[in-house]
Order: structure tokens, then C-alpha cells, then sequence
């Protein structure tokens, strides 16, 4: 009976999101004494969630894709916005709503408090189990506050020795070095691991330069370098089914890339030490009650080092900069020094009442404590601009899930309050050289439910509702110091929105055909956006209005034959301006109903694997050839008044491919990869060129 | 059903979604009448401009933007008294970099007549004809003014006044005016903040003959900073008599104590008269219930020392601080010579945003952003009679101006 509820426990919503999953597709059959139990495997057990869920495995992360971000972006709904090659600036968005309303996570713990130090694309693709992309709803496991959806990248969980050595050259001098080394000392259980990678790239590209008449130049001023490195230690034979103890190190350089200007001397730095704690133990305290801790602080600096005393055009015009204290990219000179603390902790405790209901509590808290210093600045506004600040937030999450008709039904219950408060120094409205301290704490509510249905055994329908709140960050509420002031009075934004959608899956004698639709509507109220003030050295953070999407979006991938793996899916999602007036008028709203600009309405992803084993000859070899066609339909950087708008962001169809070929049983692995193959001249983002056709080259080492 | 069909269907039903029901077109697209609003972006911190020409502001009517020409945003158009229509880039950035030169051709129809490249970074805004075949361009924050042939749209040299640049500040340059065969160039001497660190008033005189350096200007006796407001290429302006006016906007009211007001270079003189000066904060303004005015946005000199003017004064909406939805910028007439400012009774108050003013015949005609709607508003300059809601726009009236 024991293990009868367990099993439910596996397959209910509560669990479906488990790490420490196998890798494939198939089912695994498993048999336990006289019982034999057909499970389906960890992802197709999340697409089966009640929730709107994208599961991006191995296959697609070690194909032609070199980061997450590739991989993300061949997702239905899921656009990624990149601004410049490696270590560039990215935005990812979930059926178009982006930036502070996404969630991102690696194994459940939210990064946004390390946003300085670390981005998804750090994660080595080797590294990765899977990544998870919610839409809609975040899982009320993951604690804190998102909107319009959460990617979670699972790393791997490597066997007890384990070596994974992998390094890459690429095209504009890049290089990347990734390993990772694990030993388990069988009598204790400790398993203690090392890693680490390295990041260097020049990005020296040739750009056009859309502002001055399609001028070709080569980048200059874009070398980045970035350094991790972890260990690990975990305990299975203590107290705890898992105690885990983690510390990791960043440090990163950033040149700064001129596109309308020649930037030559700016550039961003950061460096942090992370120590995260886990802990882990089922049937704590009584039976059917898990627990779960996350536990994680961080101490790092950064800054921005931008002293130049000039600035230059692409003619290589000298120009002194505005301020006489320095500064290429702003009307200031910089050289901060950043001090940040943060802590985040989260408490699940998921308790198995039988094999209907399952409840959850989930605390979720954040601290953050700033301490930034940047004299130059200082002196080119005349006052001191930075202040300490800290900001805390706690979330409370209550939930119950309830499976029916032997796991055919299955419903998911959130309920949230959100506590957040801020102690800072901040610009008064009118006098905007003397700050004055500042508090408030706010309280707000939210709440979801996701049900799905399994009508047979192929084909299941899926529904989810939400009313989830983003709560304002930091700079926000209390402007920065300089140029944006406060806003004290922002209220959160709140998202209410639906998914209903069907998910049809079928193994065949290959593998698997899934096909997937599914329609959503959500409405942004309160969006949160950047106003500037009557001179453009002023701005504030205000509420503004209403947002509506709709959209649609299908898949349907699998394997044809026994060496063909297929994918497409497309996406169209319809975001309109739904304020009827202008803000605090009776004037017709002039972009009511119009097409939220900026953000891509149209996309559609197309993919083919061939793969063979042994292809030529010997044995334990496996080859494969990749070809992923992306294509991003036109789209407008304003909203369109005029028939004569311009600014737009171009269409974008690019071809990636590659060729793997890997020896001894996947211990060795080369792969060689052509991105953007046809050339294009490629935009994700207004003005900011993206590389034309490169190549890559890699050997991965694995031993197991 | 394969793959492909799959695709087909889902690539008709977007195309299906994708259309809208846009309003009809409207729009006129030709007469002697220009003006330009601005819409913002869902982001807020970027958006476009949009011009158009049209023939009448009577009746009510309702213009779109949807035959307007897109502008940069966050500057203005500046018309010269040849009908020269000076079009610029995007004032911090993002649009292609070009100083645009439109005409209202036989048609009456804004007719683009070249373009000239700017450098990046130069949050141009003004322009001032020198002759047929020369013009200055101030590029703020380049410390730089071009000079160029309107005809040919091609650069002729350029003005260095960063040497001009007082400590901890950069020069600048502002509004420009060309008076008696002399460059003035307004020098805002602005802080990384774009904020006066002094209460001086700075100008540099060039020789337009051969723009040579004439000397550098600097006046602290009348406690005012910022010569010009450097997106309005009014604000340095000329009275019947020959005398030249300056709106200073100081700090706008963010720091106390760096005032804006009026200052006067008279006829025949190159240095500011001290004997002159208007400053906002010790002149009470008559019908205006806080008294006191931070700045005045936009100035529109008619004639007899009469000037027109959209004054602001957040006093008048303390506490919201949203500038879409405050209302806290007020109609007002100048009178330079008593040194007199009075609200105009009747006129809705506007935004920040909008602040589109010009002479429409024997009318002074007021963009407004107000409670009720977006249009323009007027009043008579001979009998004083107020007409509102003459016409609307969509988005925030930012530019007028009328050939007639």
C-alpha cells in the first residue's frame, strides 16, 4: 500500500516536476515484485500536467543549439530576444509578456537576485537535464513572484563517477572549456563534485548599422569572458534522503559594444560567491508529509566602468564626453563598485493525504541588502546618487491537488499573499537633489487552477486559470538615484489568464508521436512601465493600463522512421493595447486596440534529425544530422499610427545545422555546427545586429 | 494529415487573426498647417513623433496619424522663415541619424528635399538659416554646431564650444539665434543631469560671415540659468524693436533656487542687459492659484511685448506625480514690457507632453493634452475670445505651425 501511494504521489501534479529524471522518450516499464507498473517517463509525465508546459530534453539541447537561449527559442511561444553574440544581453519571453514577469530558474531556485552575476545562457548545455518552460502559471513550488510564466533549466544528476570534459572553438575567436568530475564514497554516501567553466569570445562580427544607411563595420569593443566554478557536496545516508552543500564562484568581464557610436573603453564587471543549501526528506515528521529547503546566499560586486574622456564616431570623430568626469555611453562617467547581499529561502512541505488529495505550503522569502558606491557619478551629478538599500519579500503559497477517476483528472489549487517591503533613501518629486529616507510594505493576494483530463489513453484535454501577481522590483518603487525617480505608489501587476488545449501522444515502433494545441487568452492589468518625465534626464516607473493576449499554438514532432526525428510548431499570439483612454482623459485611447509593438506575433520552428548507429561501421558509434529552421515574422518597434511607420524589426528565417558523430558509447563526441547557414542579416531587437553565418566545433569526453 | 498541411493550416488561420479593423482613414494630407504629436511606447522611454499637414482646424474635425510622416521622438520640427521644415532624429537615440529638410510643396504636402547625416549622440533640435545656402544645427550633446548647406543638405564645418565649458559641466549648446550677422548660441552649461550648476547665463557669438569666435557671454547679476529651452527654437526670439529675448528654464523647479525667467540682450548690444529681467519665482502670476510658475514650456511672441506662453506649475496638482495625468501646465500671456504674467481664463490646462503652440492667423492656437480630449484650443489675439476642442489628434500635441 505503501508504495501504492508513492506511485500516486508520482503521478500527481504535486510531483509530476521532480528532478532526477531518466532521459528518453519511451516508457519505462518497471517491475516490482508481482507488480508490473507502466510509468510514463518525467517529461512526457510534465506534459501531462494539468499546467501549460514546454519540455525542452537532451535531444534538442545537444543538437545544433550552442546555449539555452537556441534551444528556448525553437519552443512554441517562447521568444528570445538576443542583443549581440556571446554574453550578450537577452530577453526571453513567454507568449510575449517578458523581462521582470518571467520567472527563471535553475533547479527551482529562482536567479532573478543574481541577474548581475549569472544568466541562463551560463548553464553549459552538457550540464542540462531538461529545461521546463511553464506558461501562464509558475508552479507554486518555485515560491515567488512571476506572471506570465517561469523556465526552469534541471541540471543533471550524474551518476556516483562521473566525467564530462568538453571544449569548443568558434567562429570570432570564441572559446569555451566545460567540465565536470564526481566521485561517491559508497560506505558514507558522500558524493562530492567539481566544476566549472570558461567563456572567452571577441564577437567581432561585422554588423550593419540600420542608422547609418546599412554602414558595414566589425565589431570592436565586444570581448567577453566569463569564469564559474563549483563544488558540491552531498550527503544520502544522513538525517536528510539529501543534504547538499554548493558553492559556486562568477566573475565576469563585459566590453561594451558601440553600435551607433565607436565605444572603445566601457565596460561591465561582476564577481560573486553563491553558497546554496538543500535539503531534502520524504515522510518528515509523519508519513506522507515531504520536505523540501532550498536555502541560498550570494555576496557579490559589479559595476560599470565607463571614465572615457571622448567619445567617437564610426569616421573615428573625436567628441569629449558630456560629462568633464568621462563617460562614452551616457551622459556620466562611472566606475562603480556595487556590494550586494542576498538571500533567498524557500520551505516546501507537500503532504499526501491518499490518493485524491495532496497539499502544499510554500514559503518563500527573499532579502536583499545593496550597498553601491560610484564616486565618478557622483561627481558628474554634483550630489551623491547612490544609497544603501534593502528589500525584502515574503510569499506564502497554499495549494491542494486533487486526482479523480484513477489519475484521469487531475486539478491543481494555488492561493498566494505576497509581503514585500523597502528601506531606502530616494529623490523627492520635485527637488531631485536631496534624497530623503523612505519605507512601505505592501500585501497582496493571487490564485490559479490548472485541471486536465485524460479522455483515452493517447489523448488528453488541458485547462488552467490564473490571477497572478508581479510585485515591483526595487528600481521600480524607488527609483535609482539619478534618473528615475520614485514611485511609491505603484501598484502590483496582476495577470489573469486561461489555457485550454489538447495533447495528443502516441508510441510507435520508433519512439513517440505527439501532437499539441492549445489556445490562451490573458489580460495584463497595472503593467508596469517606464514614463519618462518633461526632460529626458527624468523618468519614473508608472501603472499603465491594459493588455490583452490571445493566441494560438501548435506542435507535432516524433519519430518517422527508425533514423528520422521530426518537429514543427508555430505560434501566433495577438497582444493588443485594450485602454480605452488616455490615461486620466476622456480622449480616445489613439493606440486602443492596436498591436502591442515591439514584441513578435508570428513565429515557427522547423527541425529534422537523421540519426543512425554505426554508420560507418564499428561499433558503438551513433551519428547524427541536425538541420532547425526558425522563422520570426516582421514586426513593428512602435505602434503602427502611419502608413509610412519604419522602425520595424525585419523578418527573420534562419537555417542552423550540424553533424555529431560520437564513439565508444557516447564517450567521445565531436560535433560541427553551421548557425544562421544562409547568412541573413538577422535582428532580434531594434538595431542590434546579430552574427551572420558561423561555425562551431566541439569535443565532449564522458566517462561513467 | 502530414506535416505540411498542418503547417498550411495553422499559417491561414494566423493570417486570418492577423487582420484588424483599423478606423477609416480620414485623414487630410495636404493644406498650410503643420502639427505633430507623439505617441508613446508600452515601454514608455521611447515612441514616435508624427507630422502631418493639414488645411483647417475648424469645426471639430478629428485627425489621425495615419498618413502622418513618423518623427524622433522627443524633439520638435523647427520651421525657418524660408519654409524650411527641419525634421531630426530621435532625441536620445534609435532612430536612423539624419537631419531631414521638408517643404510644403505646390500641394501643399510636406515634400522630404534632402538630408544630411548626423553624428550619433547629437540630440539635434534646432536650427537656424544663416542664408539659403547656410544653416547651423546644434548637436547638444556633442558640444557641436554643424554648419551646412539647406540646399544641398551637406556639411560645410563645424563649431567646437566644448572649450567653452565652465567646470563639472558640459557647454551644451542650446537654442541659436542669427542677429545683426552674429551666431548666438545659447550655452545650458548642464551637468550630467541636464541641470544648471549656477545661476549664470551663458552665450557664445560667432561670426556667421566666417564663423569665427566672437566672445563668450555670461551674465550672474540676473539669478537665471539656462539660456533657452533646447528643444524649442523660440525660446530665443526678437520683438519689433530689435531687442532679443531669452526664456531661461533654469532647473524646471527641480532645485530650488536656480531660476528660470526672462532675460534681454538689447538692440545694438551684445551683452545681457542687467537691467532686464523677469524671474518666475518672485513674479506672482495673476489668476493662478499657486502664485508662482516653475518654468515656461513654450514662448510665442506676438507683438507690442505681448508673448504667449504654456507655463508649468506642478503647485497646481501636488501630488501626483504621474506627468500623463497631471495637469500642471497652464495657458498664460507675457507682457515683457511690464513684466506682467496672467492665466488665460478658459484654456484647459495640459501635460507636460502637451505643449504644441503656434499663431494660426490672427490667432494664437494651444495644443492641449486635458481632461477631456487631445486637440488644440485658440484664442483671438485682437478681442481675446477662447474657442477649445477645434480640432483633436491622436496623441499628445507636441509641434504647431502655420503658414498662414
Amino acid at each position: 500500500m505503501r508504495f501504492k501511494i508513492v506511485f500516486l504521489a508520482l503521478t500527481s501534479a504535486t510531483n509530476l516536476f521532480a528532478q532526477n529524471s531518466a532521459d528518453s522518450s519511451f516508457v519505462i516499464s518497471q517491475e516490482l515484485a508481482n507488480i508490473t507498473i507502466v510509468a510514463p517517463n518525467e517529461i512526457r509525465k510534465m506534459r501531462e500536467a494539468a499546467m501549460p508546459i514546454s519540455i525542452l530534453g537532451t535531444r534538442q539541447l545537444e543538437g545544433t543549439a550552442t546555449n539555452i537561449n537556441d534551444a528556448l527559442a525553437r519552443t512554441t511561444g517562447i521568444t528570445v530576444r538576443n542583443t549581440g553574440g556571446v554574453g550578450s544581453a537577452s530577453r526571453i519571453s513567454v507568449r510575449g509578456l517578458e523581462g521582470k514577469r518571467m520567472g527563471i530558474y535553475i533547479d527551482e531556485a529562482a536567479i532573478g537576485q543574481l541577474s548581475d552575476y549569472m544568466t541562463l545562457n551560463d548553464v553549459p548545455t552538457d550540464m542540462i537535464e531538461r529545461i521546463e518552460i511553464y506558461k501562464g502559471i509558475v508552479p507554486y513550488r518555485f515560491g515567488g513572484s512571476a506572471l506570465s510564466g517561469a523556465v526552469n533549466v534541471v541540471t543533471k544528476e550524474y551518476p556516483s563517477v562521473y566525467t564530462d570534459a568538453s571544449y569548443e572553438i568558434a567562429s570570432f575567436n570564441t572559446h569555451k572549456l566545460n567540465f565536470t568530475f564526481k566521485r561517491t564514497n559508497a560506505a558514507t554516501g558522500l558524493q562530492f563534485g567539481v566544476g566549472g567553466c570558461l567563456t572567452y569570445s571577441d564577437n567581432n562580427y561585422k554588423m550593419h548599422l540600420q542608422n547609418l544607411e546599412n554602414r558595414v563595420v566589425e565589431r570592436n569593443h565586444d570581448q567577453f569572458k566569463k569564469v564559474m566554478m563549483g563544488a558540491s557536496l552531498k550527503a544520502t545516508k544522513w538525517y536528510f534522503d539529501e543534504a547538499k552543500l554548493e558553492l559556486v564562484f562568477t566573475g565576469t568581464r563585459a566590453e561594451i559594444q558601440g553600435i551607433d557610436s565607436d565605444i572603445r573603453e566601457a565596460y561591465n564587471h561582476g564577481m560573486s560567491g553563491i553558497a546554496a543549501i538543500t535539503l531534502k526528506r520524504d515522510n518528515f515528521l509523519i508519513d506522507g508529509l515531504d520536505l523540501d529547503f532550498d536555502g541560498c546566499y550570494s555576496y557579490g560586486k559589479n559595476g560599470l566602468c565607463d571614465k572615457a574622456m571622448f567619445r567617437y564616431d564610426w569616421d573615428g570623430n573625436k567628441y569629449p564626453a558630456v560629462s568633464p568626469y568621462g563617460g562614452e555611453q551616457g551622459n556620466y562617467a562611472s566606475d562603480s563598485d556595487n556590494r550586494t547581499h542576498d538571500f533567498a529561502g524557500k520551505l516546501n512541505m507537500n503532504y499526501l493525504l491518499n490518493e485524491h488529495s495532496t497539499f502544499n505550503i510554500n514559503l518563500y522569502t527573499t532579502y536583499t541588502k545593496q550597498k553601491p558606491e560610484n564616486e565618478l557619478m557622483d561627481k558628474s551629478f554634483g550630489y551623491k546618487t547612490t544609497f544603501p538599500s534593502r528589500m525584502s519579500s515574503f510569499t506564502v503559497g497554499l495549494s491542494y491537488d486533487l486526482t479523480l477517476f484513477n489519475g484521469k483528472f487531475m486539478s491543481s489549487t494555488t492561493l498566494k499573499n505576497f509581503n514585500y517591503s523597502s528601506d531606502t533613501k530616494v529623490l523627492e518629486y520635485t527637488y531631485i537633489n536631496s534624497p530623503v529616507d523612505m519605507s512601505l510594505s505592501r500585501n497582496h493576494w493571487g490564485a490559479s487552477e490548472a485541471m486536465r483530463y485524460k479522455i483515452t489513453k493517447h489523448l488528453m484535454a488541458k485547462a488552467a486559470f490564473s490571477s497572478e501577481v508581479r510585485i515591483p522590483t526595487s528600481e521600480e518603487l524607488t527609483g535609482n538615484g539619478y534618473s528615475i525617480l520614485p514611485a511609491t505608489n505603484l501598484e502590483p501587476e496582476r495577470c489573469k489568464g486561461m489555457n485550454v488545449g489538447m495533447l495528443f501522444h502516441h508510441a510507435n515502433q520508433f519512439g513517440f508521436i505527439e501532437v499539441e494545441a492549445n489556445f490562451f487568452m490573458n489580460q495584463l492589468d497595472n503593467m508596469i512601465r517606464y514614463q519618462a518625465d518633461m526632460i529626458p534626464s527624468m523618468a519614473r516607473y508608472a501603472n499603465f493600463g491594459k493588455v490583452l493576449t490571445k493566441g494560438v499554438e501548435a506542435e507535432i514532432k516524433g519519430d518517422v522512421t527508425s533514423f528520422l526525428y521530426l518537429y514543427a510548431n508555430v505560434t501566433y499570439q495577438d497582444l493588443r493595447d485594450k485602454r480605452k483612454h488616455e490615461i486620466g482623459s476622456l480622449e480616445k485611447n489613439p493606440t486602443y486596440n492596436k498591436r502591442m509593438p515591439n514584441i513578435p506575433y508570428f513565429l515557427a520552428n522547423f527541425g529534422i534529425e537523421l540519426h543512425k548507429e554505426n554508420l560507418f561501421g564499428g561499433k558503438f558509434q551513433n551519428s547524427r544530422l541536425l538541420i532547425d529552421a526558425s522563422y520570426i515574422h516582421e514586426y513593428f518597434y512602435d505602434f503602427e499610427m502611419s502608413k509610412y511607420q519604419d522602425r520595424k524589426i525585419p523578418t527573420s528565417f534562419t537555417f542552423d545545422t550540424g553533424i555529431e558523430h560520437s564513439f565508444f558509447n557516447n564517450r567521445w563526441t565531436l560535433t560541427f555546427k553551421v548557425k544562421n547557414l544562409t547568412d541573413r542579416t538577422v535582428y532580434s531587437d531594434l538595431n542590434r545586429p546579430l552574427p551572420g553565418r558561423n561555425f562551431a566545433f566541439k569535443v565532449r569526453y564522458v566517462m561513467k | 494529415m502530414n506535416i505540411r498541411n498542418l503547417l498550411l493550416v495553422a499559417a491561414l488561420s494566423a493570417t486570418f487573426m492577423a487582420c484588424s479593423n483599423d478606423d477609416d482613414d480620414q485623414t487630410l494630407t495636404s493644406g498650410k498647417i503643420l502639427f505633430s504629436t507623439t505617441v508613446t511606447n508600452p515601454s514608455g522611454d521611447n515612441g514616435s513623433g508624427y507630422l502631418q499637414s493639414v488645411s483647417t482646424l475648424e469645426g471639430g474635425i478629428n485627425y489621425s496619424n495615419a498618413n502622418a510622416i513618423p518623427l524622433g521622438f522627443g524633439s520638435y520640427p523647427c520651421v525657418c522663415k524660408s519654409g524650411n521644415i527641419y525634421a531630426f532624429p530621435d532625441y536620445m537615440g534609435g532612430t536612423e541619424l539624419k537631419l531631414r529638410r521638408y517643404i510644403l510643396n505646390d500641394k501643399n504636402q510636406l515634400e522630404l528635399k534632402g538630408s544630411m547625416a548626423l553624428p550619433a549622440n547629437s540630440s539635434a533640435t534646432i536650427v537656424v538659416e544663416a542664408s539659403s545656402e547656410k544653416a547651423y544645427v546644434s548637436c547638444q550633446s556633442l558640444d557641436l554646431i554643424i554648419v551646412f548647406n539647406p540646399q544641398t543638405m551637406t556639411e560645410m564645418g563645424r563649431i567646437d564650444v566644448s572649450d567653452l565649458r565652465n567646470e563639472g559641466v558640459s557647454a551644451y549648446p542650446g537654442a541659436l539665434y542669427i542677429r545683426d550677422g552674429i551666431l548666438y548660441i545659447a550655452l545650458e552649461q548642464y551637468n550630467a543631469q541636464w541641470m544648471p550648476c549656477e545661476n549664470a547665463l551663458e552665450m557664445a557669438l560667432y561670426n556667421v560671415s566666417d564663423d569665427k569666435f566672437i566672445k563668450k557671454i555670461r551674465n550672474t547679476s540676473l539669478c537665471l540659468s539656462a539660456p533657452s529651452r533646447p528643444i524649442d527654437n523660440q525660446s530665443i526670439f526678437e520683438d519689433e524693436n530689435g531687442d532679443l529675448y531669452v526664456n531661461c528654464v533654469g532647473s524646471f523647479g527641480y532645485i530650488p533656487g536656480l531660476n528660470s525667467g526672462i532675460a534681454r540682450i538689447k538692440k545694438g548690444e551684445t551683452e545681457f542687459d542687467e537691467s532686464y529681467c523677469i524671474n518666475l519665482s518672485e513674479t506672482k502670476v495673476s489668476g493662478l492659484s499657486c502664485d508662482y510658475l516653475n518654468v515656461l514650456l513654450m514662448c510665442r511672441y506676438t507683438s507690442g511685448g505681448k508673448m504667449y506662453s504654456y507655463g508649468l506649475a506642478p503647485a497646481l496638482d501636488p501630488t501626483n506625480t504621474n506627468s500623463f495625468t497631471a495637469r500642471t501646465v497652464v495657458p498664460v500671456v507675457i507682457d515683457l514690457y511690464k513684466k506682467t504674467v496672467k492665466v488665460i481664463e478658459r484654456l484647459p490646462l495640459s501635460n507636460g507632453h502637451g505643449v504644441a503652440m503656434g499663431r494660426y492667423g490672427n490667432k494664437m492656437v494651444y495644443g492641449s493634452a486635458n481632461d477631456e480630449y487631445n486637440g488644440f484650443s485658440s484664442i483671438d489675439l485682437s478681442t481675446g475670445q477662447i474657442e477649445t476642442k477645434i480640432a483633436t489628434v491622436q496623441g499628445f500635441p507636441s509641434f504647431f505651425y502655420s503658414f498662414e
